[in-house]
């Protein structure tokens, strides 16, 4: 049974529908990015498979079962979030606050174990922020509290890991030194991030989902999705598509 | 551990500021009690004047006046985590303020002019004057189960302090805590009223400002905050007692204190601080 099933699903905030008749299959080991115009309803997608906001139509199923039928704590042991902007929080080390993830394994009476601070140590050195462990982290720079952040969503042990614009605040350097930490971590899991930058998305993403006014107008592999129309219908500006004859990257421009 | 080591010093600090607060609330009242006769005092249970001064009024009275301190600071760390620093700009927050300083003004004013405030005053001035050990006991019975509710949910606190959505992705059932915790907050709050008087609630606000300094971890907020008020409380007690012969009521020097606090704070806000 796949890890992520979504059927014609509408989804959106109190009464508004954002997210139209949005389908998708997928399972461990994919990386999707999903692009789109400002506003065009990335980010209220992946709330929606977070099972945050209202689901009208459709559904989204995790190993097979509807998300509004499981409870929160059940749903963050499946689905880990990273959102846009995670701002540090005056008080917290590194540590306690890649901790937070433990959250939905600590019971009501409960302590966080050894067990919890071995995970989150792991999730710490996977992403490279195990040296600053007790820093507060209100001292870290944006690069290294971005790695917090993720290093957090990996204490979860998710299957499915959702990141809201990775690299948004990080230079061309840490922009690609995060992606290819979150790339390494696509063996055991599911990873669907949003970008801006269709360039990063292009070389990072096994698949790419376009979208323009909360609907779908392409999905599969970048070279696919990443045409001159389809760039034009989203982005209602000629963009053009290059492609590297020696390595095969895709390079957007604006043409 | 090196996080303990960092925090650690200013609990320590506060600790041995709550101590000296307490030897100085035994030294002061109507009746003069020397700080040698104080320390003997406290340690025997003689039935000198001196000692029954100490066991039988002070003491009670300065216990009353931490398990106060514990529970505005419980209350007010809590309707922070909940509210965010909405609290500050909350209307309920100012207009328990602002109704809090009127009857305060309106007692001084009655006050002055002889009218007799007997039904009134405990339940809006507040004093700890005349307090027996029954009443401590009931009152640290309220503290424990707050302190137990703070035990089991500063994790949940924590979470909210990461936004809605964040704390709902770690599995925090956001609406029903927040409705439970501010049910905790509400009750706790009435037994502090009971406690120590309406306008001692003006000290609600000193975990905002607790916050600045420590940070917003709840693990440290919450001791931080309730050494803090109680030192607070107890400081605002012996000032009674020492400016006042026939003893100003606590929550009107509470409103005064914590007055320009309130505006500072609502001037940050206006700031976006």
């Amino acid at each position: 049974m796949e890890m992520l099933k979504i059927e014609a699903m509408d989804a959106g905030y109190e009464e508004n529908v954002v997210i139209k008749n949005v389908s998708l299959d997928s399972d461990i080991g994919d990386f999707i990015g999903i692009i789109g115009p400002n506003g065009c309803g990335k980010t209220t997608l992946l709330r929606a498979i977070a099972g945050l906001i209202n689901i009208f139509n459709g559904q989204v199923k995790i190993r097979g079962k509807d998300i509004r039928r499981i409870n929160r704590r059940e749903i963050a042991k499946r689905v880990a979030f990273v959102p846009q902007l995670m701002v540090p929080t005056a008080g917290f080390t590194v540590e306690e606050t890649v901790l937070l993830g433990r959250t939905p394994y600590i019971g009501r009476f409960a302590f966080e174990t050894d067990r919890d601070y071995r995970i989150a140590k792991k999730a710490a050195e996977e992403l490279k922020v195990e040296h600053l462990i007790d820093t507060p982290v209100t001292s870290l720079s944006g690069g290294e509290f971005q790695r917090v952040a993720i290093a957090r969503a990996l204490a979860q042990e998710s299957k499915i890991l959702l990141l809201d614009e990775p690299t948004s605040h990080l230079d061309f350097r840490f922009s690609i030194k995060v992606l290819r930490m979150i790339r390494r971590l696509r063996e055991e899991k599911l990873i669907i991030a949003t970008f801006h930058d269709l360039n990063l998305a292009a070389r990072f993403s096994r698949k790419l989902m376009l979208i323009n006014k909360g609907e779908v107008i392409a999905f599969g592999r970048p070279d696919a999705v990443l045409t001159n129309e389809n760039l034009k219908q989203a982005f209602r500006m000629k963009l053009e598509v290059r492609k590297n004859p020696k390595t095969g990257k895709l390079r957007i421009v604006n043409a | 551990m090196s996080k303990l080591k960092s925090r650690l010093p200013f609990i320590v600090y506060l600790l041995i500021v709550i101590i000296i607060l307490c030897f100085l609330s035994f030294l002061v009242g109507s009746t003069k009690i020397s700080a040698s006769k104080v320390v003997s005092s406290i340690f025997s249970f003689g039935n000198s004047n001196s000692s029954s001064i100490i066991w039988q009024i002070r003491m009670p009275r300065l216990f009353l006046a931490i398990l106060s301190g514990t529970l505005i600071a419980m209350a007010g760390s809590i309707l922070l985590g909940i509210f965010g620093t909405v609290i500050i700009d909350n209307m309920i927050v100012k207009a328990s303020y602002l109704a809090g300083s009127a009857v305060a003004a309106v007692s001084v004013f009655m006050m002055l002019f002889g009218a007799n405030l007997d039904p009134l005053y405990p339940w809006f001035l507040g004093s700890l004057a005349g307090t027996t050990w029954d009443r401590v006991l009931l009152i640290a019975l309220f503290v424990i189960a707050g302190l137990v509710v703070y035990v089991f949910y500063y994790k949940d606190l924590n979470a909210l302090l990461f936004g809605e959505y964040t704390a709902k992705t770690l599995g925090v059932e956001v609406t029903r805590i927040r409705v439970f915790l501010f049910a905790i907050a509400s009750v706790i709050s009435l037994i502090a009223v009971y406690s120590c008087g309406l306008l001692c609630l003006a000290v609600l606000i000193l975990p905002y400002f607790v916050r600045l300094a420590t940070g917003v971890n709840y693990k440290y907020l919450i001791p931080v905050s309730i050494l803090s008020s109680a030192s607070l409380i107890i400081l605002l007690d012996i000032f009674s007692r020492i400016v006042f012969p026939a003893e100003l009521p606590l929550g009107i020097i509470a409103v005064a204190v914590s007055g320009p606090f309130y505006i500072y704070a609502l001037q940050r806000r206006r700031l976006g601080l």
